[in-house]
């Protein structure tokens, strides 16, 4: 029995001792608070089972006597102790509401039991014995009760949590407690006290107060073998040792249970780091995903914004436009539509499925009320998750699929809607358009507007192109061959006049001079026609029309030239600044052949990094006579040229030496330093049906 | 008094309480019933109308542990002409029956307002029966300790003290619930409860004294008659019983001092009267421990003549 006393005794301080330690760890668990109750519960139950284990043993009375009032002492302190604690465990978590009444009815049994508990000291029984039965009737037993249910508690949230090994230990603790309440709270001496001398009423000694002697009559509905020696006859063991065994489960799953919740805070603290990095993650994807959108959006206006300025083909424009918007957008189709001319019926121009982008040169007539309300209220539109199925019909083509989600702008010209760009999405399970889809959309739509823009422009620069280039071989002709035609026929008359003199020297002479004229005409007309021919409609590029041109020249003339290139990447010259820089070289080569008695002519074409790669320049220097340069603005044909560079934004030097030769220069802004520049031009409206592209 | 006589305080004690509850709490009914509408009203009235009915129950089956036969206990009705206990019995049922359906109608009926409150007049007319029965009982003149009008008295003083007292436990904790519920209780019904707990809180001391005044007379009483059973009865009070005397004395004077004292500083404070809960659960279980400390003195100190 000592050494069952030394073993309880021994598991309870283990108990308080790792309750106490784990008080000064770090950390919040649910049990931290509790667990200077439970030290002191653990503490003062190893103090009790060593008190027993000294009173077994037969030491001198006055020992006893201390240890007896010792134990009087601890016994109700430990059971107090306990259902401190164990109201601490059940109100870990929030109590449902209807509990706030349990208090209130239990206020009735626990005033009957504890005035039954008072009458019972009056009894002439040794006051040990009452204290003993109290003490555990009042204080252990429910304690025990309520620090088992709240660890099942506990087990229950664990284990909706997922905490499946701390649950378990809190299901043992539960147990135990409850064990515990039945072996320590339940289990008592035979004594008329309470229930005790209900369900042992067979075991009470005579008593004098109650009158009643034992066996005279049995209680009925329990029979009575909740005492110390019922329990021995039926198990076989001393309640001792099943209080030692309980006493080992509670120390066992509550220590356990100290060291699991401990685990779990870190678990919470390496999980919680991990939902952190998770975020961070995710964020850096999100941004990489945002910045990967923005570059793709901005590489897709950038090269748009390139061909308009290039002045490429508007229809190839606007279908790159369209197929651009609908993969950004992650959409099935998109459409373009213009109004015709008197503004009564929506024309699709041009679209993007998932099969092809096309222009249709037989418009389709759009009927659906969603894009023609937009465009008449010159207002945006996205449908809703909830919006009506049959206002998404006839909005793709074909018009076989109808789509699940719909977002419409209006092209605006001058605050005029003049039609209409939409994107779509078939499947059901897409998600709606959102506003920064829209605001993307309605960007595409200036786009569009820009491209048409550009694409007038482009053919009134054509048109005065031709006026223009119609005017120079006018002014050729006139002053070319027109003269030496005039000049000829004047001759013709001197020869006849001549003839019909007989001066046969002076005749010969003249018609020495007559075909120096022609031979000069024929020079004009050929490298006219060298001009005329010389042009970039061909596609093969500013450098290789220079050389070819050049080559022709020296065939022509019979002056020397020659062509250095140093161009780093490309010339990245507007269509108009590289038609510019053409003439303004043929301008300079036929001064050359016609003023400067040159023999030799070189050409350079410079795009490098002293120029900051956002220059080109032409350099075009000859080894003539030379000119006075403060006379060059008499000259027609200088004036020109300053007026092509000024045209596209370059400049034009003229240096010329007496004797040495002339050196002409000029500067032309490669394409995006010329954008900086914000030129805008205004052009009226026309329509894209006639709109053509460069030559 | 053995454990199978606990049946009896249980009984007597729990009818009491139930008794004064149902009667303070259809006072304030009544009361207030002019200024709030019948819906509110039955809110108000439901949780403390099953408490009640819920102890009704209880005492009775308390009762039954008292009998052998618990089965047959409805016999007693039978002698209803010349007994006093089947008289009580009889008047229990009635009591059992009226509040029953009182709680039912509360409970599941929206309607019918002046039904319930006749209803609720007629319980507890059949409960204040019961107590009279029950006091009459113990008018014998073979139990000299017993038989006086302080039988009477202590019993209907009982009756107010542990109903008042118990009925603003009640309330309180109903307030109390329904906030933790989140449910939408008005400020009428706060205002409710606060001016019920001050008036209850008046009756408690006013009935606690006059029971400490009527325990007086008791000795009076027992010291004047110069029986020998009375003597007895009152040795027992002085020597073996003292420390019970002594502790329900206290109990009572400690319950109803912690009560004035909790809600006096309440009111000063302008505070909760919802954080009186606590407070108010110790000053019921104190009240109630001395309302069957005295119980239990007026069964053990009896001393039948001719024995």
């Amino acid at each position: 029995m000592m050494i069952i006393y030394f073993l309880y005794g021994l598991s309870f301080g283990g108990l308080g001792l790792a309750a106490y330690l784990q008080m000064h760890q770090s950390g919040d668990f649910p049990l931290k608070k509790q667990l200077p109750w439970l030290a002191a519960f653990g503490i003062a139950c190893s103090v009790s089972g060593f008190i027993d284990m000294f009173l077994t043993n037969q030491t001198a009375d006055e020992i006893t006597t201390i240890l007896k009032t010792l134990r009087m002492v601890v016994q109700p302190l430990t059971g107090l102790l306990l259902l401190i604690f164990g109201w601490g465990i059940l109100k870990l978590d929030p109590l449902p509401a209807w509990t706030i009444f349990i208090p209130g009815i239990l206020i009735v049994p626990i005033a009957y039991i504890v005035t039954f508990a008072a009458t019972t000291f009056i009894t002439p029984s040794p006051i040990e014995i009452p204290i003993d039965i109290w003490s555990r009737y009042l204080f252990y037993l429910p304690g025990s009760i309520i620090a088992g249910i709240g660890f099942l508690r506990l087990w229950d949230k664990q284990r909706k949590l997922g905490y499946y090994d701390v649950a378990n230990l809190m299901l043992g603790a539960g147990v135990a407690f409850l064990f515990e309440a039945f072996v320590v709270g339940l289990i008592v001496p035979a004594a008329p006290y309470g229930p005790a001398s209900y369900y042992n009423y067979d075991r009470v000694t005579y008593n004098a107060l109650i009158g009643e002697h034992p066996g005279s009559s049995e209680s009925y509905g329990l029979t009575a073998w909740l005492d110390y020696k019922r329990v021995l006859q039926a198990t076989g063991l001393p309640i001792q040792f099943w209080r030692m065994v309980s006493a080992f489960a509670v120390t066992f799953f509550v220590v356990r249970g100290l060291g699991v919740f401990e685990a779990i805070r870190k678990r919470e603290v390496d999980a919680l780091q991990h939902e952190r990095d998770e975020a961070e993650k995710e964020t850096m994807q999100a941004q990489i995903i945002a910045r990967q959108t923005a570059e793709s959006w901005t590489d897709a206006l950038v090269s748009i914004n390139r061909r308009i300025a290039e002045f490429e083909n508007v229809d190839g424009i606007l279908l790159y436009i369209i197929e651009n918007a609908k993969i950004l957008l992650h959409s099935d189709f998109i459409g373009l539509a213009l109004l015709n001319e008197d503004r009564s019926q929506l024309m699709l121009k041009c679209y993007s499925n998932e099969l092809k982008t096309e222009r249709l040169f037989e418009p389709l007539l759009i009927e659906n009320p969603i894009i023609w309300q937009s465009v008449r209220s010159n207002n945006l539109f996205c449908s809703q998750a909830d919006s009506s199925i049959e206002l998404l019909e006839q909005v793709c083509f074909p018009i076989e699929k109808s789509a699940s989600s719909i977002a419409v702008v209006p092209i605006e010209l001058d605050n005029i809607a003049i039609g209409a760009l939409w994107i779509a999405r078939c499947e059901a399970k897409e998600k709606p358009y959102s506003q920064t889809d829209l605001i993307w959309l309605e960007c595409m739509a200036d786009l569009v507007v820009i491209a048409i823009q550009h694409g007038l422009m482009a053919s009134q620069i054509q048109s005065l192109s031709i006026v223009e280039e119609r005017a120079r071989i006018a002014r050729e002709m006139h002053d070319g061959l027109a003269q030496v035609l005039g000049y000829l026929n004047l001759q013709v008359q001197t020869l006849e006049a001549l003839h019909e003199q007989g001066n046969s020297e002076e005749f010969i002479n003249e018609l020495h001079h007559m075909r120096q004229a022609i031979q000069l005409a024929h020079a004009d007309v050929r490298e006219n026609i060298l001009s005329l021919r010389t042009t970039l409609a061909n596609d093969t590029g500013l450098i290789p029309a220079v050389e070819e041109y050049l080559k022709g020249f020296e065939i022509q003339t019979g002056i020397e030239t020659e062509l250095s290139v140093n161009v780093i990447g490309e010339l990245n010259l507007s269509s108009v600044a590289e038609v510019q820089l053409v003439c303004i070289l043929q301008e300079a080569l036929t001064n050359v052949r016609k003023h400067a008695c040159a023999s030799q002519v070189l050409v350079s074409i410079v795009k490098d990094d002293q120029l900051d790669f956002e220059h080109v320049q032409m350099e075009i220097r000859d080894n003539g006579v030379g000119f006075i340069t403060s006379d060059s603005k008499r000259h027609f044909g200088l004036q020109t040229m300053r007026e092509r560079a000024t045209s596209v934004n370059g400049t034009l030097l003229i240096h010329s030496v007496l004797e040495k030769g002339t050196t002409v220069l000029c500067d032309f802004p490669c394409l995006q330093h010329e954008e900086s520049r914000g030129t805008k031009i205004a052009l009226p409206v026309l329509d894209l049906g006639k709109i053509e592209p460069l030559p | 008094m053995n454990l199978r006589e606990w049946a009896l305080p249980v009984y007597t004690v729990l009818i009491e309480l139930s008794s004064g509850a149902l009667f303070a709490l259809w006072i304030l009914r009544t009361l207030t019933g002019s200024r709030i509408d019948e819906k509110n009203l039955d809110e108000m009235t439901k949780i403390p109308i099953l408490i009640i009915f819920s102890t009704i129950i209880a005492a009775m089956a308390g009762a039954h542990l008292h009998l052998s036969r618990p089965y047959l206990s409805f016999l007693a009705v039978l002698n209803f002409q010349h007994s006093w206990l089947s008289r009580e019995i009889t008047f229990n049922v009635f009591f059992f029956l009226l509040t029953g359906s009182l709680t039912a109608l509360v409970w599941f009926v929206p309607e019918h307002y002046k039904l319930k409150q006749w209803l609720g007049w007629a319980a507890i007319l059949a409960g204040f029966s019961t107590i009279y029965c029950m006091a009459h009982i113990y008018l014998l003149p073979t139990q000299i300790a017993w038989n006086s009008t302080k039988t009477f008295l202590s019993y209907y003083a009982g009756m107010l003290l542990l109903g008042s007292v118990s009925l603003i436990t009640i309330l309180l904790m109903d307030l109390n619930f329904s906030f933790k519920n989140n449910q939408e209780r008005s400020d009428f019904h706060v205002q409710f409860v606060r001016d019920a707990f001050i008036w209850l809180t008046r009756v408690t001391v006013m009935t606690s004294i006059m029971l400490m005044l009527l325990n007086a007379y008791q000795f009076d009483f027992l010291q004047r008659l110069q029986d020998p059973t009375a003597q007895t009865s009152l040795n027992l009070l002085l020597s073996i019983y003292l420390p019970l005397v002594i502790l329900q004395i206290g109990f009572l004077l400690l319950g109803v001092i912690w009560l004035v004292l909790t809600l006096r500083r309440t009111m000063k404070e302008n505070g909760s009267i919802r954080k009186l809960l606590s407070p108010v659960y110790i000053a019921n279980t104190l009240i109630l421990i001395a309302a069957i400390i005295e119980r239990f003195l007026f069964y053990a100190t009896h001393v039948r003549i001719g024995i």
